[in-house]
C-alpha cells in the first residue's frame, strides 16, 4: 500500500486546525518543552497524610545539599487567594496542618530535578496525623474541622431554589415516583500534565508559562497571592495539551515557581506529574442525589424536587458554582410546573473538586435521565415519547427564568431514534441486549463573569499589516478544542480573505486584549462575537478608504473574492492594495470588539448560575450487551445527536462531540476518582485509574441538528461539553433495558454488574 | 519524567556468568523489564544489580527437541508466542494467554519467563513512593502487617501473569538452570507466599518452559476492566484430555486471586470420565467459585472477582466442549 501524503503545510488546502501541522510534527511546543539559559527545575514537597497537624519542619538537610538553590515552606503566598471572590481560602504551601493526601507544603529548586528529588527526601517533616474526613453531610458525625478558617462544621455552602409550589405540585399529581444516585467523582486526566516556568524580567515584571485555561485569572489571583499590581504579572499560555476544566484556576506549583524563581534568581520550572495531577485534581464532584417528580394524567411534568450533596474535598475552588449547577439546568430541557432544588457543599479531607467538562450538570442529568426512564417504564410508556410531550420549547423562558433561544431538542430526538431504529430494535434484540435513552444541554459560556465587572466577557482585537496579512489578537486559550482555528475562521469568512493571511495571537495577558478563559464553552459564541464587532469595524474602515479612493458613496463597495470592487464600474483592487490606502488615510489598521452577555433574567440570590446566551442540546441512545455471566459490560455502539447552531468547522465540532462521547463513556464505565479510608487515593496512575482504550470505544455515529442562533456568531453556539452528558444515563438505561438492574451508582464496572445480577438473582430465588 | 536511582546492569553471555552474577547479594533478573522499570521509577524492587538475560541467545529460541517437547526458551517475548505457529495450532490457550497481557508494546518488550515470574502485585504496594511513605512497611516491604488482610500473617500480593494458568493447565515444566540445573511442574515455582513467590533461589533462573508433546486440550479466559492493558482481576484455564468417549485428566486452574495459582480439584474430579453437560458445567463454576477466597487488594470488589471466576471457568469449560462438539480445525 503507498501513502499519499501531501508534502508540506501548503499542500493542504483548508487545514482543520491551523495548529495541526505543528502538532503532529512534534514542533508545538508545549509548557514542559519551553527551555531557559540557566533553568532551575522546582519540585514540590506533598503531604503523605490526609489530614495531620505540621508539629515541625527541618529543611536544613535540604538546604545544604549541592545543586540546592531554593528551599521555601509555605504559605508562600502574601494572602490567601481563590477562584471565586467569595472564597479565598488557598495558600501556595500549607502551614499549619495539611488537608488531603498530596497537599503541597515545601517547595525546592535545585539545578536539576533528580537533585530536587533528593532534596525532598532530605526535609524533615513531622506530622501528627488527624481522622481523615471522608463522608458528608449526617455521616460525618463529629468528624474534626477540615477548613478552620469557615465557620463551624465541614458543611461549605448549602443552597435553596424554588420556583412555583412544588409541594403542592407533588401532592396533587397523577403519578409521582422519587430515585436516588451516588455519582462517583473523576478527574480530567488532560494528556499534558500541569506544567509552569516562572521567571522575573530585569524590570521586576513576573513572567509565567503555565498551562493553563484562564491566563486573565491567574494574573489576578497571582496578583493577590503575591500582593503585586497586576500589570506586574504577564500570564502567557503555550501549547496546551487538553484542559477538561483541569486547568481553570491559579494553582500551588504556579505560585511556587514564581517565588523559587524569586528567590534563586533564576528561571523555574515546575512539571506535575501524573501522580501530582490526581492530587491536585479540581476534578467532577463526587455527588448523592434525590430527585422526586409528579406528573398529571396528561403525563406533563408538574412538580419536580432535587436535592445534591457535593462531596468537595479540603478547598473551596469552583464550589458555590458547581453546587449551584447541579440544579441549574434540569429545566432547560422540560416543562416544568414547580422546581425546588436544595444544594450542599462538604469539605472533606481529599483533593479539592472543581469544574470538569459539563461542570456540575453531568451528575443531575444522569439522575434525571435515569429517572425519566423508569418514569415511563413505570407508565408503560416509551420513553422518548414520554419527553416528546414535555420539551422546553425553542425561544422560550424556563420554569427557573433561564432565557431558551434555539432548540434542536426535539430534532436530537428524532435523530437518535431514527439512527438507531429504536422503533423497530427495541425490546427485540435479544437476551444481555438493549438499548437506553437519554437527552440534556449545555450553555455557551455562563451569563456572569467570576468576579462581578461591568466589563466585556471578551476583547478581540484585529490589526491588519502593510502585508495584507490579518492578526487576530485575543486573550483566550486554544486548549486543543481548536479555538484559535475557529477565530482564524471567523476572520476570514467576516474579512472575506483567504483563511492563509490570519494569524492567531491568543493567551497572552501582556498582548492581547482579556477573554475569561476557555471554560463554560463560552470561547466560540463569546470570543466569536468580539472578532465580529472588530471585523465589521475594520471592514467599514477598508470600505472607506475605497470609497474615497474610488471617488464612490462607500454602499457601491463591493467585493470579488478577496478583492474590492465598485458597483456597474470596472474598478478593482486587491486587498493588500485597499488595506494600503486606508493605512494611508486613517493610520495604522487596528480595531477592536468586545462582548457582554444580556444581562440574566433573574433576579434571585443564586440566579447567576445557569443564564448563557444560548443553549446546546444533545441526545444519546446507548447499544449495549450484557454478559451475565462475566458482567462484561460492552457498549456496542452508541448514536448521538447534537445542536450546536452552525458549526463553523465542522470537522473540529465532530471532534468534540467523539471527545466528549468518549469522556462520557469512560466515567460511566470505569472513571473514579476514588479513596481508600485512610484518605489514600486508591490509585494515582493510570493503572489504578483506567479510561477506555480505543478497543473500550465502540462506534460512535453522529447527527449534527440544529439552527443558527441569534445569539452566537454566524449562529454558533457551543459543543465542546453538551455530548458528554446524554451518554452516562443513556448507558445505565441500556443496562436496564438488557439485564433488568437498576444501577444507582457510576462507574458501572463489571464486578458491580455482577454483584447486581446475583442479588437480582436471589430476590427471584426467594420469591 | 521519573528520573531512575543509579543501578548497575551487566548483560553476561555465558551462563556460568549469569548465574554466578545472581548469586551476588542485591541483583534481580531483567528480562524484558516491561514490568520491573515501571516499578523501579516507584522505587519497588529493592535490587541494585540488574543481571540482563539479553546476552544468552538460547533463551530466546522456541524449538521442538528430540522426544517432541516444545521448549520455549525464558526471553522469548510474549509476541513471539502469540505469532508462533506451532504455539497457535499444538497450543492455542498458551498463545491466548499471551494476547491477553498488557498492549502491543508490553507484548513485543515482555517476555514468556518475564509473565511468569512476575512481581506479585497488590494495591496497597503499588503505588508510587509517597503514596507508601507514611504507611506502616507490609510483609513485602520488610514490615509486619497486611493492609488487604490484616488477619494474614503472609503477603497476599496477587500473582499476575496471565500464561501462568494457561501453562498449568498445559502441564509445562519449568527449566530452571543454576549451579544445579533442575525441571520441575510449574506450578510447583510458587510458594504461595506473595514475599518470596517463587521457588527460585539466589544464582537460580527460569531459562525455559518445555511443554508436552502430546498436550491436552485447554482454554484460557481472562477478567479485567478494560479490553487491554490490565492486570487479570482473576484468570483461568482449564484441560483435559478426550478418550474413549469422555473428558480425561481435567485439570481446573484459577489464578490472579492470590500468590498462586489455584487447582480446583472438587470440580476436576466432577469433570472427569464424562462429557460436559451444561449443569456440569455450571455446577464446576460453582465449585471453582468456592474455592477462590481473593482479598480486597486488586482493582475490582472482593465478591465481583468471585462471582466472575465461576464465569471464566463456565466459559472455558464451554470453549472446549464446544470445540469438541464442532471443531474448528
Amino acid at each position: 500500500m503507498k501513502l499519499e501524503a501531501p508534502s508540506s503545510p501548503s499542500a493542504v488546502a483548508v487545514p482543520n486546525r491551523i495548529e495541526g501541522w505543528a502538532k503532529v510534527t512534534g514542533q508545538a511546543l508545549y509548557a514542559d518543552d519551553v527551555a531557559w539559559p540557566n533553568m532551575a527545575y522546582g519540585y514540590l514537597v506533598r503531604s503523605p497524610h490526609a489530614h495531620a497537624r505540621i508539629v515541625s519542619v527541618d529543611l536544613e538537610a535540604a538546604r545544604s545539599m549541592p545543586g540546592v538553590l531554593a528551599v521555601l515552606a509555605g504559605p508562600g503566598s502574601t494572602a490567601p487567594y481563590g477562584i471565586m471572590p467569595s472564597n479565598q481560602d488557598e495558600h501556595a504551601l500549607a502551614t499549619g496542618k495539611v488537608t488531603y493526601f498530596g497537599e503541597p507544603l515545601l517547595a525546592i529548586a535545585a539545578e536539576t530535578l533528580r537533585t530536587a528529588r533528593a532534596a525532598a527526601r532530605a526535609v524533615r517533616v513531622a506530622y501528627e496525623p488527624l481522622a481523615p474526613v471522608l463522608k458528608t453531610g449526617s455521616q460525618q458525625k463529629a468528624a474534626p474541622q477540615v477548613r478552620e478558617d469557615a465557620g463551624d462544621g465541614n458543611l461549605h455552602k448549602a443552597v435553596d431554589l424554588e420556583f412555583g409550589d412544588v409541594a403542592a405540585g407533588l401532592r396533587e399529581a397523577q403519578f409521582t415516583r422519587t430515585d436516588e444516585f451516588f455519582f462517583q467523582g473523576n478527574n480530567h486526566l488532560a494528556l499534558e500534565p500541569h506544567a509552569v516556568t516562572a521567571f522575573w524580567q530585569p524590570d521586576g515584571q513576573l513572567v509565567l508559562e503555565s498551562s493553563t485555561q484562564v491566563p486573565h485569572y491567574v494574573q489576578r489571583s497571582l496578583a493577590r497571592a503575591l500582593g503585586l499590581p497586576e500589570h506586574q504579572i504577564r500570564v502567557m499560555v503555550p501549547t496546551l495539551g487538553g484542559g477538561f476544566g483541569g486547568k481553570s484556576e491559579l494553582f500551588p506549583h504556579e505560585v511556587a515557581a514564581a517565588l523559587l524563581s524569586r528567590s534563586c534568581g533564576r528561571p523555574v520550572r515546575i512539571t506535575l506529574s501524573r501522580e501530582d495531577v490526581f492530587y491536585t485534581h479540581r476534578g467532577r464532584h463526587p455527588v448523592e442525589m434525590k430527585v422526586a417528580t409528579g406528573f398529571d394524567r396528561q403525563h406533563r411534568l408538574q412538580a419536580m424536587s432535587f436535592e445534591s450533596r457535593l462531596d468537595g474535598g479540603a478547598y473551596s475552588s469552583y464550589g458555590i458554582a458547581s453546587t449551584y449547577y447541579t440544579g441549574a439546568l434540569q429545566p432547560t430541557t422540560y416543562q416544568i410546573g414547580a422546581y425546588r432544588f436544595h444544594g450542599e457543599r462538604w469539605f472533606t479531607t481529599k483533593p479539592p473538586c472543581g469544574p470538569k467538562r459539563g461542570h456540575g450538570t453531568t451528575q443531575p442529568r444522569a439522575l434525571l435521565e435515569v429517572h425519566m426512564d423508569r418514569v415511563a417504564r413505570d407508565l408503560g410508556l416509551d420513553p422518548i415519547e414520554l419527553r416528546r410531550e414535555i420539551l422546553q420549547p425553542p425561544f422560550s423562558v424556563t420554569v427557573n427564568q433561564l432565557d431558551i433561544t434555539t432548540s434542536g431538542l426535539a430534532e436530537c430526538l428524532d435523530a437518535v431514534e431514527r439512527m438507531s431504529g429504536w422503533k423497530e430494535r427495541r425490546g427485540r434484540l435479544g437476551k444481555g441486549r438493549g438499548l437506553g435513552f437519554a437527552c440534556s444541554s449545555y450553555l455557551s459560556g455562563a451569563g456572569l463573569p467570576i468576579y462581578w465587572n461591568p466589563l466585556p466577557h471578551s476583547g478581540a482585537r484585529i490589526a491588519i499589516g502593510r502585508d495584507g496579512g490579518v492578526q487576530v489578537a485575543c486573550g483566550i486559550t486554544d486548549i486543543g478544542q481548536g479555538a484559535n482555528t475557529v477565530l482564524a475562521i471567523l476572520a476570514a469568512r467576516s474579512l472575506g480573505v483567504a483563511l492563509g493571511r490570519v494569524r492567531v495571537t491568543s493567551a497572552d495577558t501582556g498582548t492581547t486584549p482579556v477573554d475569561l478563559g476557555s471554560y463554560s464553552s463560552r470561547v466560540t459564541l463569546m470570543a466569536g462575537n468580539a472578532l465580529l464587532t472588530a471585523a465589521e469595524r475594520m471592514l467599514d474602515l477598508l470600505r472607506q478608504a475605497a470609497a474615497r479612493h474610488w471617488q464612490v458613496p462607500a454602499q457601491e463597495i463591493a467585493r470579488d473574492g478577496e478583492d474590492f470592487a465598485v458597483l456597474g464600474r470596472d474598478e478593482r483592487a486587491a486587498w493588500t492594495e485597499v488595506a494600503r490606502w486606508a493605512e494611508a488615510d486613517f493610520g495604522p489598521l487596528v480595531t477592536a470588539g468586545g462582548y457582554t452577555p444580556a444581562p440574566p433574567r433573574g433576579r434571585h440570590k443564586g440566579s447567576g448560575v445557569g443564564p448563557s446566551p444560548a443553549y446546546s442540546f444533545s441526545a444519546c441512545i446507548a447499544e449495549v450487551e450484557v454478559d451475565e455471566l462475566d458482567g462484561r459490560l460492552q457498549v456496542q455502539r452508541l448514536y448521538v445527536a447534537h445542536d450546536p447552531g452552525t458549526p463553523l468547522n465542522p470537522q473540529s465540532v465532530e471532534g468534540q462531540i467523539r471527545g466528549g462521547v468518549v469522556m462520557g463513556l469512560g466515567e460511566v464505565l470505569m472513571e473514579a476518582q476514588a479513596f481508600n479510608p485512610d484518605g489514600r487515593h486508591r490509585g494515582p496512575h493510570l493503572l489504578g485509574y483506567r479510561i477506555p482504550t480505543m478497543l473500550d470505544v465502540p462506534e460512535i455515529e453522529i447527527a449534527v441538528v440544529g439552527q443558527p442562533d441569534p445569539n452566537g456568531p454566524l449562529g454558533a453556539k457551543e459543543v465542546g461539553q453538551g455530548p458528554l452528558n446524554p451518554v452516562i444515563p443513556a448507558v445505565l438505561n441500556a443496562v436496564q433495558d438488557a439485564v433488568g438492574i437498576e444501577l444507582h451508582e457510576t462507574p458501572v464496572t463489571p464486578d458491580r454488574i455482577l454483584r447486581a445480577l446475583d442479588a437480582k438473582r436471589r430476590r427471584g430465588n426467594a420469591r | 519524567m521519573m528520573p531512575l536511582r543509579p543501578l548497575s546492569l551487566t548483560t553476561p553471555s555465558r551462563p556460568e556468568e549469569t548465574v554466578a552474577a545472581l548469586a551476588a547479594e542485591g541483583a534481580a533478573v531483567l528480562a524484558g523489564g516491561s514490568d520491573l522499570i515501571p516499578g523501579l521509577a516507584w522505587e519497588i524492587p529493592t535490587c541494585d544489580t540488574l543481571v540482563s538475560l539479553a546476552g544468552l541467545d538460547a533463551l530466546r529460541r522456541i524449538e521442538t527437541e528430540e522426544d517432541g517437547r516444545l521448549r520455549i526458551g525464558a526471553m522469548a517475548t510474549l509476541a513471539d508466542i502469540v505469532r508462533h505457529p506451532l504455539i497457535r495450532v499444538g497450543y492455542p490457550a498458551l498463545a491466548d494467554a499471551a494476547q491477553a497481557v498488557g498492549s502491543p508494546e508490553l507484548r513485543a518488550q515482555g517476555t514468556l519467563g518475564g509473565n511468569v515470574c512476575l512481581g506479585t502485585r497488590c494495591r496497597f504496594r503499588n503505588q508510587p513512593p509517597l503514596w507508601r511513605e507514611a504507611l506502616a512497611p507490609c510483609w513485602q516491604s520488610g514490615g509486619e502487617v497486611c493492609h488487604a488482610a490484616p488477619a494474614k500473617e503472609t503477603c497476599v500480593a496477587i500473582l499476575s501473569g496471565d500464561t501462568v494458568p494457561a501453562l498449568v493447565a498445559l502441564r509445562a515444566e519449568a527449566e530452571i538452570w543454576g549451579r544445579r540445573p533442575r525441571r520441575l511442574p510449574i506450578e510447583e515455582i510458587y510458594t504461595g507466599d506473595g514475599t518470596h513467590h517463587l521457588h527460585i533461589a539466589p544464582g537460580e533462573f527460569l531459562a525455559a518452559l518445555r511443554l508436552p508433546a502430546a498436550p491436552p486440550r485447554a482454554a484460557f479466559r481472562k477478567w479485567r476492566t478494560r479490553a487491554s492493558i490490565d492486570f487479570p482481576e482473576a484468570n483461568a484455564a482449564v484441560s483435559a484430555v478426550w478418550r474413549d468417549g469422555a473428558w480425561r485428566e481435567p485439570v481446573v486452574v484459577v489464578s490472579a486471586v492470590g500468590p498462586a495459582p489455584i487447582r480446583v480439584q472438587a470440580a476436576e474430579s466432577l469433570l472427569d470420565g464424562s462429557a460436559w453437560s451444561e449443569e456440569r458445567i455450571l455446577a464446576a463454576g460453582d465449585l471453582a467459585r468456592r474455592a477462590v477466597h481473593p482479598y480486597d487488594n486488586g482493582q475490582l470488589n472482593v465478591a465481583g472477582r468471585q462471582i466472575a471466576v465461576r464465569g471464566l471457568v463456565v466459559r472455558a469449560l464451554g470453549d472446549m466442549e464446544m470445540e469438541r462438539r464442532e471443531p474448528v480445525l
